[in-house]
């Protein structure tokens, strides 16, 4: 464990745990913790819309409308509530609040000494004049308390904290400036979080949107844009009066905080563009969702497996028999078969006159091709080239061929319907485009039978050289005229053409 | 509806590559170039219920997915089935159902809460479950309320179930996770693997954890949150208990 924040923690602690302690209340005891706290808050926003009414006695009237709101004012008095008061202001004897912490440094206890209120001394100047009254604003240690229990809250307002460190610049608080603008950037990037969660969360399952989370969210577009570019208006005013800043304090403020500070505010700048970014994209996945899938929404909202099929149905009541829960479950999977192409299939359009199923090639499996098609080990490439060859080389003279019964002799006509190898290639041309290799492949290891055949063929016979490069198509020529037979073979018409790029 | 040639070609080349790939994402060129055309949707709907199959699109991707009604493809699932189809062994298949009907509980609970269910589950957290459901189910049974036979295949799960250890001597010295019905583990493993080939589900060997995946949730939610497909699936199941008790009343 890291021993050295511990003091600090404890330090930051220290103020909640005295708050409205050592008070005796009567009546109010109970809910002292509490009406503290509503004070501390009201403070703070009359201090955020610089609303100067923060004297002693306007801190008693505070506390009286708290107890209004919270159906207490009955168990208060005049002297309870001057005593709640006094006691936020001072401590017992007076003084400073006293707490002790442990210090690693020192290695020893140490006493800390805190007050929730200090005097504001800007508006006092002038108040001492008019009717010598002082007014009070929240120490750091009461802001520390508030932002604690802003912390819990997770709607956080961006703009009133963009408020507060404006106001800390103003009045040329730079420590504290930056102490907000840290606490903004990592309040922004916990929001961040959160919107992202409900996105993985609307995947899941769309009906999300109508999740008490999600139906939080259901401002309009143009609400969220407003809401976005008040805040990008927040953030050039904050650039600007740290400008100023720059200039009218030159010899008061060190230069180097107020630039790591810049630096702060642009990346506070950044995360919420982020978050910007995040929000919108929800709204975009959402509006989607209900225009092109709105069957995603139908059904009775809350239809959900525990409820519905577990707690209410299969639990409490059994099924006919230990075999019905295949059936439950079955469902849920995929069908899978170890699946051939059969070449049968290739043909049969001829029998049933439609055209074969073609896999569309997909660039990630260029190599899966084979586990497709059946094709058998060792594949007599001589004879299959010697076959090949005329065709190939037809595409390199006249830029296609088509394969039919004329163009072959009859020996070769024989031959073909000999060797189902050289047939099964017309097929795997079929099936994808082929771009010839550039380059004697090395390793025949990763090629398709394909690119074999013709790296082959043009290792053999230099006229072929011409292909390099080319994208062969191969298609079924002339649909009407139905398939090529001779004896021994029925096939379609194909035909390899190049495509011109 | 008449289809064109070229509808009937784009559905069933979608059909196959769904067959072989067996989930696509919906902007893979393959899925897009059918969906734009409802004809074609159409007519690829067909064709996956002609196979006993049926096309599932969750807004981000398409399943295929076998009927529950049966179907001429196999599964994962028939494959695990075949593998305890002797029947000393058929008992072991049914926990391993249970099993993943435990886990399915678990991942798919209120809707109306943020986060679906739990978003991860452990081997032991499972077979704790199990346990306690077995326990629940047997105290039930003393009031009878079980049909016959559903009341005999819990009392052999049970019997099965209590008498297996947590894991087996190897999984306990090599502290892995293997497949088999010599442990509780051993079982769990069984079903939680059947779900992660299928790619609902990733496990985390060394924590031994069971993630959910998003398909997982797809496809629950295609299958148990819609109205009439819960019907179906109940009429599938036969009908409930009661309505057997009134036909027993109804023969006396």
């Amino acid at each position: 464990m890291n021993w050295n924040d511990f003091g600090e923690r404890n330090k930051r602690l220290n103020p909640l745990w005295s708050l409205g302690a050592g008070m005796n209340l009567g009546e109010l005891q109970p809910y002292k913790e509490m009406i503290a706290l509503s004070v501390l808050l009201q403070v703070y926003y009359l201090e955020l819309e610089s609303n100067e009414q923060r004297s002693r006695e306007d801190l008693v009237e505070l506390t009286w409308s708290s107890l209004e709101r919270f159906g207490i004012a009955k168990l208060g008095s005049p002297e309870s509530v001057e005593r709640l008061v006094d006691g936020l202001l001072w401590s017992g004897n007076g003084g400073d609040f006293e707490a002790n912490y442990y210090d690693d440094h020192s290695r020893q206890m140490a006493v800390q000494k805190y007050k929730y209120f200090t005097v504001d001394e800007d508006a006092t100047r002038t108040s001492w004049e008019e009717n010598g009254t002082t007014i009070y604003r929240l120490s750091e240690y009461a802001m520390e308390l508030i932002f604690m229990s802003h912390e819990i809250i997770d709607e956080f307002q961006i703009s009133i904290k963009l408020l507060e460190i404006q106001m800390h610049i103003k009045h040329g608080r730079v420590t504290r400036a930056m102490q907000d603008v840290n606490e903004l950037i990592s309040r922004v990037r916990k929001m961040t979080q959160q919107q992202q969660e409900y996105r993985n969360a609307l995947r899941r399952n769309p009906k999300h949107i109508f999740s008490e989370y999600g139906t939080q969210r259901h401002q309009r577009l143009e609400e969220i844009h407003q809401q976005f570019d008040e805040e990008r208006k927040h953030f050039d005013n904050i650039h600007r009066s740290l400008a100023r800043l720059a200039n009218d304090e030159k010899d008061v403020i060190d230069f180097n905080e107020l630039r790591l500070l810049s630096e702060r505010v642009e990346l506070s700048r950044r995360v919420h563009d982020e978050l910007a970014e995040v929000v919108l994209s929800i709204f975009e996945a959402e509006t989607n969702l209900r225009l092109n899938f709105p069957e995603l929404f139908w059904g009775a909202a809350g239809f959900n497996f525990r409820t519905h099929v577990w707690e209410e149905w299969v639990k409490p009541e059994g099924l006919p028999d230990g075999d019905s829960m295949e059936t439950l479950i079955s469902g849920l999977f995929s069908p899978s078969q170890d699946f051939i192409y059969p070449l049968a299939w290739a043909w049969e359009e001829q029998d049933v006159g439609f055209l074969p199923d073609e896999l569309p090639d997909d660039p990630d499996e260029a190599g899966d091709e084979e586990e497709v098609h059946y094709v058998p080990k060792g594949i007599p490439w001589a004879g299959v080239c010697d076959l090949w060859l005329p065709v190939l080389t037809g595409v390199a003279e006249q830029g296609s061929f088509t394969f039919s019964a004329e163009a072959f002799s009859a020996e070769e006509q024989r031959r073909w319907a000999e060797t189902p190898d050289a047939v099964d290639l017309w097929v795997q041309f079929f099936h994808t485009e082929i771009t010839v290799q550039e380059q004697e492949a090395e390793g025949q290891g990763g090629a398709d039978e394909c690119q074999k055949l013709i790296q082959q063929l043009i290792s053999g016979h230099p006229e072929l050289e011409v292909l390099r490069g080319k994208l062969l198509r191969t298609r079924i020529a002339n649909r009407q005229q139905g398939s090529i037979r001779w004896p021994g073979l029925e096939i379609s018409p194909y035909t390899i053409t190049i495509v011109e790029k | 509806m008449s289809y064109s040639l070229e509808q009937v070609q784009q559905a069933s080349r979608l059909f196959f590559d769904l067959l072989r790939r067996k989930v696509i994402s919906l902007d893979d060129p393959a899925a897009a170039e059918c969906l734009q055309d409802t004809v074609a949707y159409d007519a690829l709907q067909y064709v996956a219920k002609e196979a006993g199959c049926r096309i599932m699109n969750s807004g981000h991707r398409l399943h295929l997915l076998v009927s529950p009604m049966g179907s001429g493809f196999a599964s994962n699932f028939t494959q695990l089935r075949n593998k305890y189809s002797r029947i000393e062994r058929k008992t072991h298949l049914h926990i391993i159902n249970v099993i993943i009907l435990v886990f399915l509980a678990e991942m798919d609970q209120d809707e109306q809460h943020f986060k679906p269910g739990q978003d991860s589950m452990s081997y032991i957290q499972l077979s704790d479950q199990v346990s306690a459901l077995f326990q629940t189910w047997m105290d039930m049974d003393e009031d009878c309320s079980f049909s016959k036979q559903w009341r005999l295949d819990i009392q052999a799960m049970h019997k099965v179930w209590s008498s297996l250890y947590m894991q087996t001597k190897s999984q306990e010295e090599g502290d892995s996770l293997t497949r088999g019905a010599g442990s509780r583990i051993g079982l769990i493993h069984e079903g939680m693997k059947l779900l992660e080939e299928e790619h609902l589900v990733f496990i985390s060997e060394n924590e031994k954890r069971i993630f959910p995946r998003e398909e997982l949730y797809e496809r629950m939610r295609y299958l148990y949150h819609d109205v009439d497909r819960y019907k179906e699936l109940k009429a599938l199941i036969g009908r409930t208990l009661s309505e057997k008790e009134d036909e027993a009343h109804a023969a006396h």
